[in-house]
């Protein structure tokens, strides 16, 4: 096979937020680069989150990944950075050459680019747990569901167990329900959530259950129908199972949410210094404050460096990029250092806030203050009102309603009690009633003598944790506005079942607005009506999916 | 309900796209134009790519994007072709992979 020599100034490998951040950066400063990726298509996971991303109005927060991975591409392509796809880069050697497999049109050649600057931005892959017949088809990966359903389109089962907790474990159960699947449950093996509340909040709120202190013991199933159960039990304090109490939970699906590991060979390769972090995934390579690795020139950026999410790869692709673009002459050091520096202060804020800083660590002690597990009944349902009543007394008050006035007319309520690095809702607020300031790790404080009740705040908060209460409806009934992302929206009049944060009935209800305006994003905010006595509680309705 | 999602609050009404037919295991399916082998294949609840060599125990989609080729089958006579990164194409002729291959060669 002939090789063919091309240089390039730049080379990113991997077309994810990173890439694609780190390219569009440099070439902003008319750096010549050369984005290469081995799927058929760039955007890397993006085009799997179908959700709205937290994060600030600078990192798009409020905007769904997917449409924050056309962005990018469009960006991209219109500073000119020349895109490979179904390009796998075999190797990096000596001197910066790195080895292309390119597949066009079924045909494929080798390519070897010389490059000045190469940025390494390969992403991370699933971790695994091992269980008896995990191997069995219907056990997969969380984002291998995510990919099949958001993707594709094809749902891979019908009932599906979540192992694993975290943001990923709720997004996708989140989504699976969305798809039309039934979840028939959470387990992890900690005795606390280990994602966002909010997350779990929203989950909560269609009655999927948590299994908590409980592990998996086997998948049944066999070589012609694959996965038909699963067999899960808790755990005692060195978490080993309990026997007596296993469970047969009925699934065809068992998906994994076991975290994330960095794919570093690359950078591995290219000689590139690694050290074992466990709170990072793994092996991840050594980098300075401007991303650049070991190796002189080569930089690495996003997951491949310690496994976070898509904002803080893209701010770390921006630095890259821009630090590259100086190094090549293209951008003055001090407005190079000026765009670092406010880089470098937004990924700080990302990374505020109990569940950025030494994300392991920090997670567990926060989750402990968070939420005790006082009885087997909270082990088994994901409470959000227990959770948030332990944060602290004062703090309480936020998620009951009593201090709403019958005369007051609308009024937000913020559900969001745990310090995640997020503030769409204090954008959305066009009368300043939402604070959160800086840091953006600060709970959002809502100022009730400002907030007009105009709802604009409930279809912007990716968690969906803002409902609206308005007790002066009738004189025996309250409303509640919240946000509804599922396949069958209510109409107006029709009657329906209210039901708690657990998803539990509470009582009838009738639906008086719906609204689903453009600049919702797909998200209809549905206003019930209930008793009085039910308006503490209501948050949800039940309907077929 | 398991296969295609015809409906989605946030993807919208699936749009219909042009189809193809491949062959899988010697009985013809359709498939959508651009699609994966495997997401073609678990539209119609097919989910066992393949069986290993040594236990002969069954495989399929495991990570969804290439990276741990659990779900490799043999494709127009090539084996060990990773289904969930590889798209149908009119005609493509599909088989479960024993070992190594459809006809069970192996190394054992």
């Amino acid at each position: 096979m002939v090789i063919i020599l091309i240089k390039m100034e730049m080379v990113v490998i991997g077309a994810g937020p990173a890439g694609l951040s780190s390219a569009i950066e440099a070439a902003k400063e008319g750096v010549e680069v050369l984005l290469v990726d081995e799927n058929l298509k760039a955007g890397g996971q993006l085009f799997k989150q179908i959700h709205k991303f937290f994060g600030s109005s600078d990192h798009r927060a409020g905007v769904r990944g997917i449409d924050i991975g056309k962005e990018l591409i469009n960006e991209s392509r219109k500073l000119g950075v020349n895109i490979w796809l179904n390009s796998i880069a075999i190797g990096i050697f000596d001197d910066k050459n790195i080895l292309i497999k390119q597949n066009k049109n079924g045909r494929e050649s080798l390519k070897r680019v010389q490059a000045d600057k190469i940025i390494i931005a390969t992403g991370a892959s699933e971790k695994v747990i091992n269980f008896t017949n995990w191997t069995l088809p219907g056990v997969m990966g969380a984002g291998a569901a995510q990919t099949m359903i958001n993707v594709h389109r094809v749902l891979p089962g019908d009932r599906f167990l979540m192992v694993g907790t975290g943001n990923v474990g709720l997004i996708v159960s989140y989504q699976l329900i969305q798809a039309g699947a039934k979840v028939v449950g959470l387990i992890d093996a900690a005795e606390e959530v280990g994602g966002y509340g909010v997350h779990a909040a929203k989950i909560a709120r269609k009655g999927v259950p948590f299994y908590l202190n409980h592990t998996i013991i086997k998948a049944d199933g066999n070589n012609k129908d694959g996965v038909t159960g699963a067999v899960i039990a808790e755990v005692d304090d060195n978490w080993q199972p309990i026997s007596g109490t296993e469970k047969e939970l009925k699934v065809d699906v068992i998906t994994l949410a076991a975290g994330l590991k960095p794919l570093s060979e690359l950078a591995n390769m290219a000689g590139c210094k690694r050290t074992y972090i466990s709170e990072l995934g793994g092996w991840v390579p050594l980098h300075n404050e401007n991303m650049e690795s070991t190796v002189s020139g080569v930089y690495v950026v996003g997951d491949v460096t310690g496994v976070e999410e898509a904002n803080t790869a893209l701010e770390e692709g921006r630095l890259a990029g821009i630090d590259a673009a100086e190094k090549l002459g293209r951008i003055a050091a001090k407005e190079s250092n000026n765009k670092k520096k406010n880089i470098t202060k937004r990924v700080k804020n990302l990374r505020l806030g109990p569940f950025g800083e030494n994300r392991l660590k920090a997670k567990e002690k926060l989750i402990k203050e968070y939420y005790e597990l006082t009885d087997k009944d909270c082990r088994e349902k994901y409470d959000p009102v227990k959770a948030m009543e332990h944060q602290s007394g004062e703090k309480i008050k936020r998620i009951s309603v009593d201090h709403i006035d019958k005369t007051q007319g609308p009024v937000a309520v913020i559900e969001c009690n745990q310090e995640i690095p997020c503030n769409p809702c204090e954008l959305a607020c066009k009368f300043g009633a939402i604070e959160i300031g800086e840091p953006i790790t600060n709970i959002p404080i809502l100022n009730e003598e400002k907030c007009t009740g105009c709802g604009l705040c409930l279809p912007q908060c990716p968690g969906l944790a803002i409902f609206l209460i308005d007790k002066s409806y009738s004189s025996d009934k309250s409303t509640v506005a919240f946000p509804y992302e599922y396949k069958h929206i209510p109409k107006k009049g029709d009657i329906v079942d209210a039901v708690d944060r657990q998803g539990n009935y509470l009582c009838k209800a009738e639906v008086v607005k719906v609204l689903q305006l453009e600049k919702f994003d797909k998200t209809p905010i549905v206003t019930i009506s209930v008793l009085d006595k039910y308006i503490d509680d209501a948050r949800n309705i039940k309907m077929s999916d | 309900m398991a296969g295609r999602i015809d409906r989605h609050p946030i993807l919208g009404k699936r749009k219909a796209k042009e189809e193809v037919e491949i062959i899988f295991n010697g009985k013809k399916i359709k498939a959508e134009k651009g699609e994966m082998i495997a997401a073609a294949l678990q539209a119609k609840g097919i989910r066992i790519h393949r069986f290993t060599i040594k236990n002969k125990e069954p495989r399929g989609v495991f990570c969804g994007i290439g990276q741990c080729t659990d779900c490799a089958m043999e494709v127009n006579g090539q084996p060990n072709v990773r289904t969930c990164v590889t798209p149908v194409e009119e005609g493509m002729v599909i088989n479960t992979q024993y070992g190594l291959n459809r006809d069970g060669d192996n190394i054992d």
